[in-house]
């Protein structure tokens, strides 16, 4: 089972990712709100990956990116954005400061876990 | 994944709420408030097709990407696009199975429920179904043909009859095979006949079928056959939440009616289906070329309306103005001369406070009129042809009969009658007042209608007005020396209302 940090402000992209990655019975889930909690809650408790929303309402998402790019025990682990900023400058810029991958929001249901682990793979 | 996405819509109330009080604190603090409209819609678009509303999310997009003057326009559409998928019932279908059989029962059961999408609820007995539908209503009944209390038949006359069930899909489940029973069942208004021992599998894709058909159905009932605009009452309804909203906003917007000129004789001369053929092109037409945020409707036979929600008259008569005549060069392919010019009248309104629905469209139905009587492949606003094409009419005369008559009369031609009562009145209003027409009896007292026609005549405003004189019949020299003083015509009483009107516009036209 991995664990999942979702960093997302967003209740409704909360419920549905949760939903999705807990059903599939490969994930366990942490819902996470806000930004400056995700980098004390990573050092502590290491997930297996992170899924980042770009606009949070302290930070955005490429702030928390790179927070996590310069710790040692942590610039490992596998980063996917979720986000709407899915433009080609933005996925560039994300992959290139480390990213394994972008998920457009909105996000197909569907397909949504195959595409979480394909990008972990 | 049901439950989340009733869930999600439960949660777009809170929404449509933070948005709806945004929209009043448009005008005092723009920027603020466009601001948070922006951050609701951008969570909203990265949310609503995850859930299987792409709708939420393309009405989203527009209220982010617009321009700060284009917002109360995008956001009046998705608010529109969000309150309609918020007020939606549940989408579980709701299933009734009346069977006494209960392992038939609990295998449909078993069945549907694996579908997700149904409530499904047993009956065991024709009093139990009854009683459930007293206080619920379903989207699809599974019937047996033999129950304890009584016969299936008669069940499917009983919900055929009672308006709850009238529409709702019955599926006859029967242990009895034969043709006659079948299409008996059928003509009663059943949908759908299965033979027992049935498979489950193929009842359950019926149900759905019969499901999605009758969905359907209830979506075209708001639309119109031929034009596949919305139908009347659809656009009543429309109107009525709009108006219902309109106090928050002080903006205008305009009601536009057009009617396909000489429609009567264009069906009598190439037939009805070529005249559906016009009316079909035309409505075509108008959705291509009106601008978004725009709602049209078939308003009757020939005639469509349209709702311009934040336009004036003005700017209203002008896009109606852009489809007429984009309208005359449409070749008609169909009629044996493609060239032939197809043209509408159309009358606009304006509204700036809520107007009952009725009263607007009198209003605007009016407004048409007139258009058409200046003469067809005419757009008017109500502006236009309230002010200068109403004319106002003095009216001098002592006689209540005659005068009532008169104003009566001339009322219902489009004319605004100002009565005075005697020679004295007439002046002091004149004197306050331009007319387009003045009728003087003669015979009135202390001032009576020649010097009353002396006086007006010296006063700027009146010396070029049409000024006709009632006369008593047999007194000639009256007539003589009513144009003497300056009258243009004159009437002999007693008189006939329609010569009266012949005369008046004669002396107008001149």
């Amino acid at each position: 089972m991995k664990t999942i940090f979702l960093v997302d402000d967003d209740e409704m992209i909360q419920q549905m990712a949760t939903f999705l990655l807990t059903q599939s019975g490969e994930f366990s889930v942490i819902p996470i709100k806000q930004g400056n909690l995700v980098l004390k809650l990573a050092k502590h408790n290491p997930p297996n990956a992170f899924l980042l929303d770009y606009v949070l309402e302290d930070m955005n998402g490429m702030e928390i990116l790179l927070q996590l790019k310069s710790e040692e025990t942590l610039k490992h682990i596998p980063v996917i954005f979720l986000t709407a900023k899915d433009d080609e400058t933005h996925q560039k810029e994300f992959i290139r400061q480390g990213a394994v991958g972008v998920i457009p929001k909105p996000f197909d249901p569907m397909t949504f876990v195959d595409t979480v682990k394909q990008l972990l793979h | 994944m049901n439950d989340l996405k009733s869930w999600y819509r439960s949660n777009l109330v809170s929404r449509i709420d933070a948005l709806e009080n945004a929209k009043k604190n448009l005008n005092t603090n723009p920027e603020e408030t466009i601001d948070s409209i922006r951050r609701i819609a951008h969570s909203l678009r990265g949310s609503g097709a995850t859930y299987g509303f792409p709708e939420i999310s393309e009405a989203a997009a527009k209220v982010e990407e617009a321009d700060n003057e284009a917002i109360p326009d995008t956001l009046e559409h998705f608010l529109h696009t969000l309150t309609a998928i918020a007020g939606e019932k549940s989408d579980k279908n709701n299933v009734l199975i009346i069977e006494d059989d209960v392992d038939i029962c609990h295998l449909l059961q078993l069945t549907l429920s694996s579908q997700n999408n149904y409530h499904v609820h047993l009956a065991y007995t024709a009093q139990e179904a009854n009683q459930y539908l007293a206080d619920n209503s379903v989207d699809l009944i599974l019937l047996d043909m033999v129950l304890p209390d009584m016969d299936g038949r008669n069940l499917i006359l009983l919900f055929r009859e009672n308006p709850t069930t009238a529409m709702v899909p019955i599926i006859v489940l029967s242990a009895r095979g034969g043709k006659q029973i079948q299409s008996e069942c059928l003509a009663l208004g059943a949908d759908a006949y299965y033979i027992k021992p049935f498979d489950p599998k193929t009842v359950a894709s019926a149900a759905k079928a019969q499901l999605d058909r009758a969905k359907q159905f209830s979506r075209f009932s708001q639309r119109d056959p031929l034009t596949q605009l919305p139908n009347r009452a659809a656009f009543r309804e429309m109107m009525e939440k709009q108006t219902a909203k309109m106090q928050a906003t002080s903006h205008p917007s305009a009601l536009a009616l057009l009617d396909l000129d000489y429609m009567e004789s264009l069906n009598d001369q190439f037939g009805q289906a070529k005249g559906d053929k016009i009316i079909k092109t035309t409505a075509a037409l108008i959705q291509e070329n009106l601008p978004d945020y725009t709602y049209a409707a078939r308003w009757k036979g020939a005639s469509f309306a349209v709702y311009f929600p934040r336009k004036t008259e003005h700017q209203a008569a002008e896009i109606i103005t852009g489809l007429k005549d984009s309208l005359r060069t449409v070749p008609f392919e169909f009629l044996p001369d493609p060239s032939l010019k197809i043209s509408f009248s159309a009358g606009v309104i304006e509204m700036l406070n809520p107007i009952p629905f009725d009263e607007l469209t009198a209003k605007a139905e009016e407004t048409l009129y007139l258009a058409k009587s200046a003469g067809r492949n005419c757009v008017l606003t109500s502006s236009a042809s309230f002010s200068p094409l109403k004319k106002q009419l003095l009216l001098a005369d002592d006689d209540p009969l005659t005068a009532s008559i008169i104003q009566h009369r001339l009322t219902r031609e489009g004319f605004e009658v100002i009565h005075a009562q005697d020679g004295q009145e007439a002046l002091d209003i004149a004197k306050n007042q331009s007319f387009s027409l003045a009728i003087l009896d003669v015979k009135m007292p202390v001032i009576d209608g020649f010097q009353l026609l002396k006086e007006l005549r010296q006063m700027t405003a009146f010396r070029k007005t049409p000024i006709i004189m009632l006369t008593s019949l047999g007194e000639e020299k009256d007539i003589v020396r009513g144009f003497s003083l300056g009258a243009n015509d004159y009437m002999q009483k007693p008189f006939s209302p329609i010569e009266l009107l012949a005369r008046i516009h004669r002396v107008l036209k001149s």
